[in-house]
């Protein structure tokens, strides 16, 4: 597993939960193979067994990592790199895997399409295994809606993301400036 | 350049607004050929001081480096094709280069950008994406400098994590949980470490030498069977205290068996300190231990070799022969401390110095 995707779930469960369910989680094989064995683990593993510990949907738990994820101060601020609105940000998601690529090649995400499903409905389609992806994604939109201040409802599909944007601008959204420190800026 | 543009008619000259080419170039600047600031692109307005009239009062030129005056420069530029250089006056952090046409005889436009001091300006500048060209590379510049920082944080904490992680199993790996002494792994990397420190020059060996002292409880079964194994626990604490401060820094005290301890002690090859330490060690075993409502009694023996009675010191031998000076002292009535020399029985393979 990439050693980002690793401390991404590390740090969410330790933050969200606790530092002892993190160490619940990796100790499911025993103490003593502790560290060699969370280092080789797949990530699924690791949010399948959270979630079974926290007896809740595995869905649910990878959205809520994805919220999680776009939460992170620095992560808001390279998403919000994307688009000048919430529209446009999910339109330029398309561009999200080559940006990605761009600064960590060695990381894989997968490409997705973006398609006008409906009026003010948009459809981000993962390739056939993505819905894991798909989950985590809708946890990443449904928080960067709230950034940018747009009122949207999210469906999550086998492979797919559904956005209907019901009102592009509802709130006025965080500030976002490009020179950074919009705590300070306030 | 390209077959396919060769046949599509250029025209000479080409009409832009003023306002087309502050869309096109918001970064630019028209002067004449003193300097003057005739007009400059919405971003360009953005970076000059209010009162600034001539390209000196905001900007200083730091290429090319010439005295010539302004207009000389401006069409030396024009004619080289070279770029200019330049920094705020207000701000030397902020640095622009661009390039120099000629519009009319006593007019020059410049195209301005940031280059690699784009993040510093965007900062100090307070910059938008909106004050940049479409065409411009900003925004991706942008994105890759945060994303850039951002990652190498994640991976300097991530592999911090990971270090400490690796250690915390390491020192797992050579503790005695129980006690907090090193484990039986812990001791004979201990003792690998002290062996290869006395090897080399022979002052190295003098100076480097180092003691291994074998030490058994006497009456620790006994305690146990008496008191239970809680006990047996809280003895085994108290004499690891006592072997954690009769040592020194640098020296080693670990726990290699139910009741068996064993110590690394550098620099000690004198005979009287170490049979003083020994019996120290032993007298403060033989206080009673508070155990609950009990209190628990036993004894220690101790046995003891050099690695200086030895030509070429290997842990096995040095282990084997302070267990052996250990059995003496249990012989001889235990509670004893003995220091191998050259006068025990020739069962072993030991070379003994004689003193």
């Amino acid at each position: 597993m990439h050693w980002l995707v690793r401390r991404s779930i590390e740090s969410f469960l330790r933050e969200t939960y606790s530092d002892q369910f993190w160490l619940r989680v990796c100790q499911r094989s025993g103490d003593d193979a502790l560290q060699r064995y969370v280092y080789d683990r797949h990530s699924i593993d690791l949010i399948s067994d959270a979630a079974r510990f926290l007896d809740k949907p595995e869905d649910d738990l990878l959205e809520d990592l994805g919220a999680w994820i776009a939460r992170r101060r620095r992560v808001r601020r390279l998403l919000r790199f994307s688009g000048r609105n919430f529209p446009d940000f999910l339109l330029n998601l398309e561009m999200l895997a080559d940006r990605v690529r761009m600064v960590m090649p060695d990381f894989f995400m997968p490409r997705v399409q973006v398609f006008e499903d409906g009026a003010d409905c948009l459809r981000i389609d993962f390739p056939p295994d993505g819905h894991d992806w798909a989950c985590c994604m809708a946890g990443l939109i449904r928080c960067m809606a709230d950034d940018y201040g747009a009122l949207g409802l999210i469906w999550i599909g086998e492979n797919s993301v559904t956005v209907q944007i019901s009102d592009g601008s509802f709130a006025p959204g965080r500030r976002f400036l490009l020179g950074g420190d919009e705590e300070a800026a306030r | 350049m390209n077959a396919g543009l060769g046949k599509i008619l250029s025209p000479e000259r080409v009409l832009l607004g003023a306002d087309d080419l502050s869309a096109l170039m918001p970064q630019h600047l028209l002067v004449d050929a003193q300097g003057l600031l005739l007009g400059a692109g919405p971003t360009t307005r953005k970076i000059l001081p209010g009162n600034a009239r001539f390209l000196h009062d905001a900007f200083v030129i730091t290429r090319p480096i010439t005295a010539a005056p302004i207009a000389e420069l401006l069409s030396e530029l024009v004619e080289s094709s070279d770029r200019i250089e330049l920094r705020l006056t207000a701000d030397a952090k902020v640095r622009l280069r661009g390039q120099v046409v000629r519009l009319a005889d006593d007019m020059f436009l410049l195209d301005l950008g940031f280059g690699m001091t784009l993040p510093e300006a965007v900062r100090r500048l307070k910059l938008d994406e909106g004050d940049f060209a479409a065409s411009s590379l900003a925004m991706e510049f942008l994105f890759l400098h945060e994303a850039n920082h951002g990652i190498l944080r994640e991976l300097s904490l991530f592999n911090t994590r990971l270090n400490d992680a690796r250690s915390e199993a390491e020192d797992r790996a050579y503790t005695d949980p129980l006690t907090g002494l090193r484990n039986r792994r812990g001791l004979e990397l201990a003792l690998d470490m002290a062996l290869h420190a006395t090897r080399g020059s022979e002052e190295a060996r003098g100076f480097g030498g180092f003691a291994v002292a074998q030490v058994d409880l006497d009456h620790f079964k006994a305690v146990n069977d008496l008191y239970g194994h809680a006990a047996g626990d809280d003895v085994l604490r108290h004499v690891a205290r006592v072997l954690g401060e009769a040592i020194r820094d640098g020296d080693v005290a670990a726990r290699t068996g139910g009741d068996e301890f064993v110590l690394i002690l550098h620099g000690a090859t004198n005979h009287r300190a170490l049979r003083k330490l020994g019996q120290r060690i032993i007298s403060e075993i033989r206080k009673p231990i508070e155990s609950g409502p009990n209190l628990c009694h036993v004894a220690a023996s101790i046995g003891l070799t050099i690695s200086s009675n030895y030509d070429d010191p290997i842990a096995e031998q040095l282990l084997a022969d302070a267990d052996m000076a250990l059995y003496e002292s249990k012989r001889a009535g235990r509670g004893k401390v003995t220091i191998l020399t050259g006068s025990l029985p020739p069962a072993t393979p030991l070379r003994p110095v004689t003193k």
